[in-house]
């Protein structure tokens, strides 16, 4: 008992050890496990096809009805995706909407979750109110885009990055994480005859990182994942983000390697399967997503649970 | 403040205007910091609602007119709405829309829920850990790299029709673009299950983290089993977050996962799985380029989903149960 007390941490014990497991506890815990097993790997399986099908080489794709092993490490695929006419640039303009998109947006949430969770504001509750009121009545799609529209942002990488510049879902959740930060912290940076704006950058903000942490990473992948904004204001090819090409390669299957490329396959006797073209630029694309998701998931549980939904 | 409480009630309401004044004297930089966010909400929320010059909500009774200003358009009144009343395909979009919004809050709305009372039952945090990761991450992914997966396995020659062919020994469905109503909504269902359920226990995952641990020793030591224990204690701690999401759920009835559906939908499934939404955005962007009509379907799908969630919310509250207001 001793030694497993120095190894498990208190709460199995207190959960596990105390009493020994009955029968019906055992199928139940052998049930459990099996579902959430089952669960997990229908989660998994998905993301297994994308990188087998992004490695594979054309003639096992068209030779194997049922190809569920790999059978080869192709990197022909990821070449030919970065390759891909316009990918590159895509891709700079996803990595510019996403880090300007954010820092813009952390800037105004901050500016607006500080405010609202003053209790010396003036017209807080009215303002409060106001914002509010977004979440649940809209003009709807058309005069929502007619305004963007009049603004001059038709074709320009900022029609991605100022109509979603706020969220007020999150504002909302960092609002009520300063709400319960004590008072008694600023109080002597107020003696002291420290404007607001300093006591927001220097006091507030650092005690609230973990909840800044969570909001900045969802924004950015709220950016990153933009594609809907693109596709209502954006034309050129040029200025498209990496989620668009990846949707005319995948939703609307429209392949278009361009003449050049086209030819310099055909010299090289280079044969790509489209699924694998496909698979590789999911792949590349789901990338930064698996890079930040180990932070993301350090925080969210969090930040979801100190800003809860009840505003 | 202690002195104005002390002044008589009538010269308080004199008061109290230059006391406002005085406040926002006080606080100007809390002020100044607030203009930023203000500014944001009235042109990108309240702009699109009242806006002279493109019409804002106004829109939807005017007749649409690409070749003169707003100002000038003719008043039509109610023609959008019953235009709108007449169009079979536009009860075709809202049936849709209603039956995907109920399949939904039957299979996708309890799941979260299930899943949060299961993994709390897994005692070894190493294995909770490890379900939790796998089962968030794909929250974190655009819709549009989860339909390429979802293509790539679904389509006549993916891995599901493989296995479909070559085990089972069965003939080829196409899975993406068929006009069964089973199959399709199937697909909706699982995808965004396993696409959003992890995520969506999390918050029922948080609200049983603040359960009172002695409660479950106590229920033991009386002698509580399992089923026992998540009936009279997990339950209770989750349904208030239960019912707060149940209400917001049924404020969304019209918002069906626009992302989902948009990028799914082709000519063979679209009888079946087009929402109000895609509908809108089709006259809005594609067909006809009638705005106003299509502006007169986004109104009232807005009013309609409102006053869904004024309902649900009083509801709530004659039961006796958490609201939103």
């Amino acid at each position: 008992m001793d030694t497993t007390l120095k190894k498990t941490d208190l709460t199995e014990v207190t959960a596990d050890s105390k009493i020994k497991k009955s029968v019906g506890d055992r199928i139940a815990d052998f049930l459990i496990y099996t579902f959430l097993t089952i669960l997990a790997l229908s989660v998994f399986i998905p993301f297994y096809n994308m990188v087998l099908i992004s490695f594979a080489r054309y003639q096992d794709i068209v030779r194997t009805s049922f190809y569920i092993y790999p059978k080869a490490f192709d990197f022909q695929n990821y070449r030919m995706a970065v390759l891909y006419p316009n990918f590159m640039n895509a891709a700079l303009v996803s990595l510019f909407v996403t880090v300007v998109g954010t820092s813009l947006n952390m800037l105004i949430t901050l500016l607006g979750s500080y405010t609202l969770s003053r209790k010396n504001m003036p017209f807080r509750k009215p303002i409060f109110y106001f914002i509010i009121f977004t979440m649940f009545f809209g003009a709807g799609l058309i005069p929502w885009y007619l305004v963007v529209r009049n603004l001059g942002l038709v074709n320009s990488v900022w029609a991605m990055i100022a109509p979603p510049m706020l969220n007020t879902f999150y504002l909302i959740l960092m609002r009520n994480y300063f709400l319960s930060i004590p008072e008694s912290l600023e109080e002597s940076a107020k003696i002291d005859g420290a404007n607001d704006i300093r006591i927001m950058f220097q006091i507030i903000v650092p005690v609230a990182a973990p909840i800044i942490a969570t909001i900045a990473l969802f924004y950015a992948v709220d950016r990153w994942n933009e594609w809907w904004l693109a596709m209502l204001f954006i034309q050129d090819s040029s200025k498209l983000p990496l989620q668009l090409i990846l949707r005319r390669m995948v939703v609307d299957a429209t392949i278009d390697l361009g003449n050049d490329m086209m030819n310099a396959m055909r010299d090289a006797n280079i044969q790509v399967h489209s699924r694998s073209l496909q698979m590789a630029t999911v792949t590349i694309t789901t990338i930064p997503i698996m890079i930040v998701y180990p932070f993301l998931q350090k925080y969210f549980t969090k930040g979801i649970m100190l800003g809860a939904i009840k505003a | 403040m202690q002195k104005t409480s002390t002044i008589a009630p009538a010269l308080k309401q004199k008061h109290s205007l230059s006391r406002t004044w005085r406040k926002c004297v006080e606080n100007k930089y809390l002020l100044i910091m607030t203009l930023p966010v203000l500014v944001y909400y009235i042109i990108f929320n309240y702009m699109p609602m009242f806006n002279v010059q493109t019409g804002g909500i106004l829109m939807a009774f005017k007749q649409h007119n690409l070749t003169r200003p707003f100002v000038e358009w003719d008043w039509v009144g109610m023609h959008y709405f019953q235009m709108m009343w007449r169009r079979p395909d536009f009860w075709i979009s809202m049936r849709n829309t209603v039956s995907i919004s109920f399949i939904r809050l039957a299979f996708e709305f309890p799941m979260p829920i299930f899943l949060a009372i299961l993994l709390n039952e897994v005692h070894r945090r190493k294995a909770k850990r490890i379900f939790q990761t796998v089962y968030t991450f794909p929250h974190f992914l655009s819709w549009i790299l989860v339909i390429g997966l979802m293509k790539d396995l679904l389509q006549i020659n993916g891995v599901i029709n493989g296995f479909m062919t070559t085990v089972l020994g069965r003939q080829a469905f196409n899975y993406l673009a068929n006009d069964s109503f089973f199959a399709n909504y199937a697909m909706l269902v699982i995808s965004n299950l396993l696409k959003g359920v992890g995520w969506g226990s999390i918050i029922y995952l948080a609200a049983i983290a603040g359960v009172d641990p002695t409660l479950y020793e106590a229920a033991i030591v009386d002698g509580a089993n399992r089923w026992q224990c998540i009936r009279h204690i997990t339950w209770p701690c989750i349904k208030a977050t239960a019912v707060i999401l149940l209400i917001l759920q049924v404020g969304n009835i019209l918002n069906q996962g626009f992302d989902q559906i948009f990028n799914l939908v082709n000519g063979v499934n679209r009888n079946i799985i087009e929402t109000i939404d895609v509908y809108i955005y089709r006259y809005a962007f594609q067909q006809s380029m009638n705005q106003s009509f299509a502006a007169a379907s986004g109104l009232f799908k807005s009013v309609i989903n409102f006053s869904m969630l004024i309902t649900a919310n009083l509801i709530a509250k004659k039961l006796g149960e958490n609201n939103l207001f």
